[in-house]
């Protein structure tokens, strides 16, 4: 009797693991080349990642919301003529499959092509998916989304959970995916990077105003998830009066009399605990674009916290 | 007799006049899709050819005259050279060079959206809109 309860109870946890832990997500991910986004009155062509045949394209693309463990399949439609494009995650190895699941004999996904991709959900945290082929034009034309992975049980209660990803745009760049998507024309020699816009969340980074909703009687954190989609380094700097925490631990951020500062690499992302503020005080983020190579300032811009 | 050649020479010359304003394309096979879908399925993609009959580059515009895809479905066009975010009221073609053929497609995601829709596309040469084909896409979802 008791062997078979030992029995009984297996396949009970077998059942609750195999149905809540590690199920597996099919997400559509249709490419695009003939989005189009409204910047300072202009209508500027981008690339993109949607996940509807009517929805325009947004930076970033759309989101892929998984659990850790979940065996995740990204089924990528290619709907633009011309080169093909794929599907990468830096530190992930993704397996392109066909829709029966024998292994593809290669990543790229041509047009009105299906690539399957499967891999298994890594470590909680954000990510950032791309397009790597024709490199880093298709990314800088667009061509990028975000992947949240949860853990099992949330680590932290959190009021609010938001993404603010930044990005910059070299129109002169756009036209060189272009010219390579549709011509299979490849760059000699790739102009000078020297974005006109920078972004965030798909809008000049100038026109955001208030970047988290007020914390009313809540004193518990907002969830940021910070990606940096572009070519430049952005530095994003909260004021010091201003409770903040990486959500990982051992990785404080640098603060000086004013600020506590957070540098993100290309591709580089982060997520940080901000914590309520008391009183009626109006405090402001910074956020600068800086130029790598030269180590110049080429955009900066105050967005009020609250 | 005089009449007679006066005949031939115009039936002649209206010969050439018709030749020069008929088509430069053709639809290559029919020019009616008709797709069904099972509901919750979706349809890839239903195609429609046109290939340049002319020994030179042409250049096809087209326009939706026609579109009663119920609303909840999720649809989107590609024309030869480009591939559209939604059913857009026109567009041209990519080039298309001598003997060369083009193309017009959809692609309908239906959901979970039973019933029926036809999309209709005008399509003529942009430097002779006078004669122009119609591509029909029927499509219904089971």
């Amino acid at each position: 009797m008791k062997r078979f309860s030992h029995f009984w109870w297996s396949l009970c946890f077998l059942f609750v693991f195999t149905t809540v832990y590690g199920q597996q997500q099919e997400h559509l991910i249709i490419g695009r080349t003939t989005g189009e986004l409204s910047l300072d009155g202009e209508k500027v062509r981008v690339f993109g990642f949607t996940n509807t045949l009517s929805g325009q394209v947004t930076l970033p693309g759309t989101t892929i919301d998984v659990r850790t463990g979940d065996r995740v399949v990204l089924d990528f439609w290619n709907i633009s003529q011309g080169n093909p494009h794929v599907i990468f995650i830096d530190s992930i190895s993704l397996e392109r499959r066909t829709k029966e699941g024998a292994l593809a004999e290669e990543q790229a996904v041509y047009h009105m092509d299906h690539g399957y991709y499967h891999f298994t959900a890594p470590a909680p945290g954000t990510y950032l998916y791309y397009c790597s082929e024709n490199f880093p034009f298709n990314l800088q034309a667009g061509m990028f989304g975000v992947m949240i992975v949860r853990s099992e049980v949330p680590v932290q209660p959190v009021r609010q959970e938001l993404l603010w990803c930044s990005f910059e745009l070299d129109l002169a760049w756009q036209e060189l995916a272009l010219l390579e998507t549709e011509n299979g024309t490849e760059p000699n020699e790739p102009p000078v990077y020297d974005p006109e816009y920078f972004l965030l969340n798909g809008r000049p980074v100038k026109e955001v105003e208030t970047l988290l909703s007020n914390a009313g009687e809540s004193t518990e954190p907002v969830l940021l998830r910070l990606v940096n989609a572009g070519q430049w380094q952005h530095e994003i700097s909260f004021p010091a009066a201003v409770k903040v925490q990486p959500v990982s631990a051992g990785k404080a951020l640098p603060r000086t009399k004013r600020y506590q500062q957070l540098i993100l690499k290309p591709r580089e992302t982060f997520e940080l605990l901000v914590y309520p503020t008391e009183g009626d005080k109006k405090y402001r983020v910074k956020y600068v674009f800086r130029d790598p190579v030269s180590e110049r300032i080429k955009h900066r811009a105050f967005l009020s916290l609250y | 007799m005089k009449t007679f050649f006066l005949s031939i020479y115009l039936f002649a010359f209206s010969c050439l006049l018709l030749g020069q304003s008929t088509t430069s394309f053709i639809v290559v096979g029919e020019n009616t899709n008709r797709e069904v879908v099972a509901k919750g399925d979706r349809l890839d993609i239903s195609k429609i050819k046109v290939e340049n009959i002319t020994k030179s580059t042409i250049y096809l515009a087209w326009e939706t005259v026609y579109n009663s895809f119920p609303k909840e479905w999720d649809c989107s066009m590609c024309q030869h050279g480009d591939c559209q975010i939604g059913i857009p009221k026109g567009s041209e073609f990519k080039a298309l060079r001598a003997d060369q053929q083009g193309f017009i497609a959809i692609h309908v995601m239906p959901g979970s959206y039973s019933g029926e829709g036809t999309v209709k596309f005008k399509i003529y040469d942009r430097d002779h809109p006078e004669y122009f084909e119609t591509l029909t896409f029927e499509v219904e979802v089971l």
